[in-house]
This record gives structure tokens, sequence and C-alpha cells, in this order.
């Protein structure tokens, strides 16, 4: 295929007026556009449950056992006649909640260390290296579960568990991220300026590492809110908690109860999978589109 | 064989880190008079369980400092010997020698379904490169990383057994027929992620493979398309695939531990759980310790593998 | 009937900036058992060419024309034809033995999957037929040579496998696209010599692709001249050196060492570049780089055209002796 590539090269090279590149919202394409608003809108919906016209959800009766849904209640009842739509709109809180501590421990924590060992380098990235390579050998769900068991099923050491669980693959991508850009002519030439390592880090760093980390975040978020419902599915999640785990488990663990009503258990399935897909795929826009800057420089 | 020998002494450490962790996690956070000898530690008062609790705090070493308890207990778990159950009373490595098996036949079967779908789906991609077959794969194979295990757990589950009678709900050992049968539909749950996962970096390391000379060569040939695709791009395409092979180890077994539970396969996923759920240390540790050692020989295995992919990766180099 | 008869053969690529006209009105023909040279600049399509006839070309190319081989049309092959066409009736060698060769796979089965698949030889009888055919492009210690891979092996020796794999099954025609380019200096006469014996003893005929026109002097019967993607001139190679028309033609002559030179002959390298394909051709693709270009050439394609002395000879050119100037016109 040499002469085919002189030809497209040659080609490329011909064209004069190249348009000017699209923008980024418009790079980012309308898919990330609805996912984005998916996801505004379930944790929305997660922050306004309280004051939402909707059933409360521990209300029994509300429907008949496992009544298909109709008009007023829209995701029909559980197996108790409880409302299923307010069911998964509370159910969220505990999700998104968990989901989001989670990423801001391990982000926290993965990022600054990472980012450190990245660019002090020397014994101490070697040990952080090691640690990480150690919390990766771990199977993360066992990881998980030892530490919820050790400390305790609430909110906040499940948020932590799961965090530590982040650590290591954020780790790794600040460390990666930070040793390419150390290299780069800005950080070389802020150093021979005499800037302190603290300003190298802050004003020149930490902004070029923080948009490929915007979009591990954001797959993160998925994941963690995954992580949660798979604990909760196991039922060794939050103890007094409701999240879309526990919900899924309530009403997909009976043969019965999905052969007479399974829409109890797919409506919260299709809200959680949508949620996760919205992550997913927004996360992996911001990432093409960035990495694709990051080409051109 | 220096890179054998380096990969030797790195598994080692991993091992013992991971160990140590959870050996710390299980003294040092909460009693571990309470971890090791379970609820009575605290339930029972009187003279016969104090003397019960002395009698653990000797076994147990508990009075030595930690990092010799810790050898103690590594000695011990070497030899095979991973303690009590608290539940009843059988010994530990019983209990895995019995669920141990039944988890790995999972994972292999997983494992051999991902495989044997995602390879011909990315031949089959690759060879349609952007065209409507791949662009479909490619939106189909985001969907199927994207949904939660759980999830599709119960779906499948309503789906093939409870909707439509396919697959008998329950775990059914009687033959190896109906081993095989029961145990398709938490095989192939753990295998939706992995075929997707596969698919996608075969796909892309094959469409890099089929641009270079030596696959004209052997068109030229006029070997059969499909030929050329299987004998000669598939094998200089595998790498990616590989390397995510022994990683996703680690995402099965954590799978497992969904899936078992919800198939009701007795495996070592499902009795983890219950060991949890009832506050079994032993079996927790016990199990750590295993799957971990496991995870690792995978991924060892796996570097091995690069040099039969490909021979100029020389281990002594 | 000539062995292989190429008639207004055209290439154009579906690109995402448009149409690439690749090749156009290519026409040329090789007898049983002869040698035929096409010689070009890289980007002049002769690459292309060949690979279309060896249905090599991605699916975003369009082939107009036609190409037969034996009176058979190449591009519309019976289904049972074509099953063992490519590889026994035609065989091609490829430009860059260092990625010629499947890296993860032995020489051994390299050589011999051609003959198994298209002759179902047993698998001792296609070791014994790779032997021999190891030793026939002169590999020292075949039998060593046969399990071993190909990384273990320096570049003139991959070639050699690759030639030895294009004759496995005896083909009728050898298409060779730059088969030293790769290679050093002090191995590309071993291995051009190879191949003209080789056509030689085995009675086959060869289509050799260069840009070197030194390579084809002695070692083809005719030559095709390309530039642009188009025929400029063809000739037998005695009529071609002899009386050489197109100013390209003569371009390339003087670019290149010609022992026949007096001593203290200049070189004189080709200046510009070749043209932009993406263009579909309206006038001379040469005209921007010719030392005789003339008015016309700049808004008239030249058609391939006999010399009015030699009815075999044929050139592309309004203007081949810089006879005509801006202001006869």
């Amino acid at each position: 295929m040499a002469d085919a590539s002189t030809i497209d090269g040659s080609t490329a090279f011909e064209v004069i007026d190249e348009p000017a590149p699209p923008s980024v919202a418009r790079q980012l394409g309308l898919g990330f556009w609805l996912s984005s608003a998916f996801v505004v809108l379930v944790v929305a919906l997660a922050l306004l449950a309280p004051i939402l016209p909707i059933a409360d959800p521990d209300q029994t009766a509300i429907g008949g056992r496992l009544e298909g849904p109709r008009p007023g209640l829209w995701f029909g009842a559980d197996s108790t006649g409880r409302d299923v739509l307010s069911l998964t709109i509370w159910g969220s809180r505990i999700s998104l909640l968990v989901g989001f501590i989670a990423i801001v421990i391990g982000f926290s924590i993965g990022g600054t260390v990472g980012i450190a060992a990245g660019y002090f380098r020397g014994l101490f990235d070697k040990v952080v290296s090691f640690i990480f390579v150690t919390l990766l050998s771990f199977p993360a769900l066992i990881l998980a579960i030892l530490i919820t068991t050790l400390l305790g099923r609430t909110v906040l050491w499940v948020s932590v568990s799961l965090g530590v669980l982040a650590i290591a693959p954020v780790g790794r991508l600040a460390r990666a991220q930070t040793l390419v850009f150390a290299e780069r002519e800005f950080v070389t030439a802020a150093r021979i300026l005499g800037a302190s390592d603290r300003r190298i880090l802050v004003k020149e760093l930490l902004p070029n590492v923080v948009i490929p980390m915007s979009a591990l975040a954001l797959l993160g978020m998925g994941i963690a809110i995954v992580a949660e419902g798979t604990l909760a599915f196991l039922a060794i999640s939050v103890e007094d908690g409701f999240s879309w785990g526990r919900q899924i488990q309530d009403a997909g663990s009976s043969v019965r109860d999905l052969e007479e009503g399974p829409h109890a258990a797919l409506f919260p399935i299709g809200v959680l999978f949508l949620t996760v897909l919205s992550l997913n795929y927004a996360g992996d826009r911001i990432r093409d589109v960035f990495d694709a800057k990051e080409l051109q420089l | 064989m220096k890179f054998v020998a380096g990969r030797l002494v790195q598994m080692v450490l991993v091992v013992l880190s991971v160990t140590l962790l959870a050996f710390a996690a299980l003294n040092f956070l909460g009693d571990p008079l309470f971890n090791i000898l379970g609820p009575i530690a605290d339930e029972a008062s009187g003279p016969e369980f104090d003397e019960v609790r002395a009698q653990a705090r000797a076994d147990f070493n508990l009075d030595e400092p930690f990092l010799v308890r810790y050898g103690l207990w590594l000695g011990d778990m070497a030899q095979g010997d991973f303690g009590r159950s608290f539940a009843n009373g059988t010994t530990v490595s019983s209990e895995i020698s019995r669920q141990l098996p039944v988890t790995i036949q999972l994972m292999i079967y997983a494992q051999l379904l991902s495989v044997l779908i995602s390879v011909p789906w990315a031949l089959w991609s690759a060879s349609r490169a952007n065209r409507f077959v791949d662009k479909a794969s490619t939106v189909v194979s985001f969907g199927m990383l994207g949904i939660p295990v759980f999830a599709l757990a119960v779906v499948v589950f309503w789906l093939f057994a409870v909707r439509f009678d396919i697959f008998p709900t329950r775990f059914d050992d009687e033959t190896i027929r109906t081993r095989l049968v029961s145990m398709f539909l938490p095989a192939m749950v753990l295998a939706v992620p992995l075929i997707a996962t596969y698919q996608r970096l075969l796909r892309t390391d094959l469409i890099s493979t089929l641009q270079e000379d030596f696959i004209s060569v052997a068109r030229a040939k006029g070997l059969p398309r499909w030929r050329v695709l299987v004998r000669h791009a598939l094998r200089p395409s595998l790498f990616s695939m590989l390397t995510v092979f022994g990683i996703q180890t680690g995402a099965l077994i954590g799978g497992s531990l969904i899936v078992e539970s919800y198939f009701a396969v007795p495996g070592i996923g499902a009795g983890v759980v219950e060991a949890i759920i009832r506050d079994d240390f032993p079996v927790v540790l016990a199990v750590v310790v295993v799957v971990t050692v496991i995870f690792v020989i995978v991924n060892f295995l796996v570097d091995l593998l690069y040099s039969f992919l490909d021979p100029r990766v020389q281990f002594d180099g | 009937m000539a062995l292989l008869e190429v008639k207004d053969l055209a290439v154009t690529f579906a690109t995402a900036s448009g149409p690439v006209y690749a090749v156009s009105n290519v026409n040329f023909s090789v007898e049983r058992g002869e040698a035929l040279g096409i010689v070009g600049e890289s980007g002049s399509g002769k690459s292309v060419t060949v690979k279309s006839l060896m249905n090599l070309l991605p699916s975003t190319a369009t082939i107009t024309g036609s190409a037969t081989y034996d009176g058979l049309d190449m591009f519309n092959l019976a289904s049972s034809r074509r099953k063992h066409f490519y590889g026994v009736d035609v065989a091609m060698v490829f430009q860059n033995p260092m990625t010629s060769l499947n890296p993860v796979k032995r020489i051994g089965v390299q050589l011999t999957e051609g003959m198994r698949y298209h002759r179902n030889l047993s698998k001792s009888a296609a070791k014994s037929r790779a032997l021999e055919l190891l030793d026939m492009v002169r590999i020292p210690d075949s039998a060593k040579r046969f399990s071993q891979y190909p990384h273990e092996l320096s570049g003139g020796m991959r070639q050699r496998v690759v030639i030895a794999m294009a004759l496995a099954n005896d083909p009728a025609l050898l298409i060779a696209d730059e088969p030293t380019t790769a290679l050093d200096v002090t191995v590309q006469r071993d291995i051009l010599d190879l191949l003209d014996g080789l056509r030689r003893d085995l009675d086959m005929a060869l289509v050799l692709i260069t840009h070197d026109l030194g390579v084809v002097r002695d070692r083809t019967d005719d030559i095709v001249v390309m530039y642009g993607g188009r025929v400029m001139e063809s000739a037998s190679t005695a009529e071609l050196f002899a009386n050489t028309i197109h100013p390209y033609s003569r371009a390339l002559r003087r670019s290149i060492p010609d022992m026949s030179m007096p001593r203290g002959t200049r070189l004189d390298p080709i200046p510009g570049s070749p043209p932009d394909l993406a263009i579909a051709p309206a006038a001379c693709p040469f005209a921007p780089r010719c030392v005789n270009v003339d008015a016309i050439c700049k808004f008239s394609l030249p058609e391939l055209a006999p010399d009015t002395a030699n009815s075999e000879h044929l050139f592309a050119c309004f203007n081949p002796h810089g006879e005509l100037n801006e202001e006869s016109i």
C-alpha cells in the first residue's frame, strides 16, 4: 500500500483552507449531552426526593401485589405493594452518595500520591508503585467486603472501602500522566525559572492531569455505583439503607416474584443500566476528545 | 531466565503483602479474639468461657507480637492448615477443597465461552472494519460492558429460566451434562463483560495486523480470506487480549461471588459471602489467600504465554 | 495470445477528501516466459497496478478496464478457477522482506502452506518440495532454515524465502514489486540475478517493478515507464534504450548511474515531486517538471501513441524533442 499512502499523504498536504476545528461542545457530540442530561436528571431526582410528589417508599399496599405499571403507578408495585418508582428514586440516593464519596476518596488520595510519585520519582515512586501493584492484586470485591465487614456496614465505611479500591487505578493513571507532563517543555521551563516544586505541581501539572482524570472520575463513579449495588445485592452493603442493588435483590431473588411481576426488578435494573451507561459514555467521550487534542499539541 | 526469576520474586512479594494486609485487617480492625473465636468471644460469660478464651489466646498466640503471629499463621497456611470454621467446626481446608473445584470449573467455563464467542466476533467485525456490522458490534459491546453483573444475572435468570423455561432454575449436580447445563447461565453472565472486553481489544489489534505486509503476502499465496484471518492475523493480534485475560481473572473472582450466590452454585464465592454474613473470619481469610494466589499465578502464566505468541519475546532478553 | 494482457486499466480510491486517481489508462502485455519491467518513481501507480492484478487492493478501490491471463478475465474469475489461481498461476514477491514474513510462524510453515492448500500435498511431500525450493533460491543449510523463525534470518535470506514461497506452485507469471529496494546494495544484485536466472530456468514470465531503469536494462524484454498513474512510454528494452523518446524516461535515465555513460557524467535528479492524484488528469502529469513543457501540455492530456518509426514503441507526449515552444502555438 506504499503507493496509496503516498497518495493520501499528498492530498492531505494540498488542502489549504482547513476548516476551523469544531468547538469542544460539538466535538463531544449529541450522545455526550444526552448522557449528561440523563445523569443530571437522576441526580436531581435523588436530591429532590423528599419534596417530589411521590409515594412514601416504605408504605406498602399502594398497589396490589406485583401490580403492573399503570398511570399513577408508572413502574408498578413490588411484592408488598410498594411503589417501584418511588423506591427507585429513593434507592438512587444511597447508590449515588456512596459512588460520589468513594470517588472523592479515591481521587484525593490516589491522585495526590500518584502525582507526587510521578513528579518526585526515586524510592518514593518505587514504594508507591509496589503498593499499587499489591492493591491491584487483591480481587477488588473481596477487599471491599473485608473492609466493610470489619469496619461496619455504614454509608461511610462502604464508601471508604470502595474509595480504597479506586486508589490504585487512579494513582497509576495520575502517575503516568505526571510522568508524561513532567518531561514537557513548559514544566522544564518553569523549573529553570526557579519555580518551587509546589508551584510547578499546582500551577503547571495539576491542570494537565485533571482533564484525563475527570474522564476517569465519571467512569469510576459508574464502577463505584455498580460496586455498591453488588455489595447491596449480596446483602453486605449499608445495613439499614435501601439502594438499587438491594431493591434489585429484593425483587429478583424469588422465582415466584419474577414469574408474577418481573417489572419490580426490571425497572430499577433499567435505570441503573442507563445511569452506568451514561456515565461510561460521557467519560469515554471526554477522554476521546481530549486525547485527540493532546495529539495536536 | 532472569525474567522468570524477577517475576517469581514479585509474585512472592505480592502474596506476602496481600496476606499481611488481610491478616493485619483482621487483627487491628476490631477485636482479634472476636475475629478469631467468633461470637462466643463476646456473648458468653462465665468461668468456663474464660477458659475457652484463655485457650484461644494460647492457641492463636494472641500474646505474641503481631509479626510473630503473622509468621506462625503464614506457616500454617503454607501447610494447608487454614483453621476451623466458626459455623460448623469443620476445617476450612476441607470446605475450600470442596468449593474451589466448582468455582474453578465455573471460571474456566466462563473464559471458554468468552473466548469462543469473542474471537469469531472480533474476526468478523475486523474483517468488515467500519462497515455496518462493525459499527453495530461496537455499540453492542459498549452496552455489554456497562451492564452490572448482578443486574445481568437477574435479567438472564428471568428471561431464560423463568419466562422461557430453557435452563433449570437450580444448580444440578447429578451428571456432567446437568452440571454443564445448569452452570450455563451463571457462566454466561460472567462471560458477557469478558466477551465485550476481548472483542474490543482483539478487533483493534486485528485491524492493525491486517495492514501488515505479511497479510498481503499470505493473500497473494491464494489462501482464502478466513484462513488468512485465522492462521496469519489472529496470533500476532492476541497480545492485548492475553494481557487482559490475566487481569480479568480478578473480575471473574468478584463476579463469581455474585453469580454463585444468586444461582446457588456451591462454590467458593457463595461460600465466602455466607461466611461474611455470619462473620466467619477463618473462612474469609483463607479465601482471600487462596484467591490471591490463584490470581497471581494466572498472571504469571500469562507472561509465559507471551513467548509462545511471539517467538521474538525472549525471557532472558 | 499474450499470457497477461492489461487493457485500459484504471484504479480509483475513494478517500475522505474525494477520489484519488491512482492509475489510469494503463496498457501492457507480457508473453509467456518473457520479462517486463515497469519503471517509475514512487507514487507513479506501478504498485497499485500490480496489486489490482493480484486482487490485493482495499475495498475503497474501484477498478475499471480489463486484465486477461491466458485469455481469462482476471477481474471476473469463476469462483472455482479463482480458488486456485493466485499463488498457483500468478504469484508475487513483495518489496520489504523484513515485513513480508509472518513473525510468529516458522519459515517451513509459511513455505508449505500454499502448496498444502492448493495441491493437497502431504506434510512430508510439502517439506521435501520446500527444501528443494530453498536450494533453488540458494539458501544454504535449507533443513535448518526450514524450522527457523523469520527474525533469525538476514534481509537477503528473507527475500530469498519470499521468492521461494512465490515459486512454490510453479507459477507461469511472477510479479516482483521492487524486490530489492529494501535490501543492502550488496545483496540487491544477487537477488535480481537470482530472479532472472529462475525466470529462464523455470520458463516463467516476470513482471519486475522498479524505480531504477538500470535494474531492468539487462533483465527484461520490454519496459513500461509510468508516471502519475499513467503509462508514459512503452517499448522493447533494446528500443527504449536505443531511442528514448519521452522526456520523463530521459530524465529517469539521466538520474541513474549507467555503465554506458562516459566517466565523469553528472547524474541529474529530476526536480520537483510527483503529481497530486486527487485531481482528475486533464493535462500531462509530468508537465510541471518537464524540460520540454509547452502550452498544450498544460491543458491537454497526451494519448499513448506509436512512434512513426516503430509502431511497437508507444509514448504519450506532445513535445518529445522540444521542437515546440511557447511562441509557436
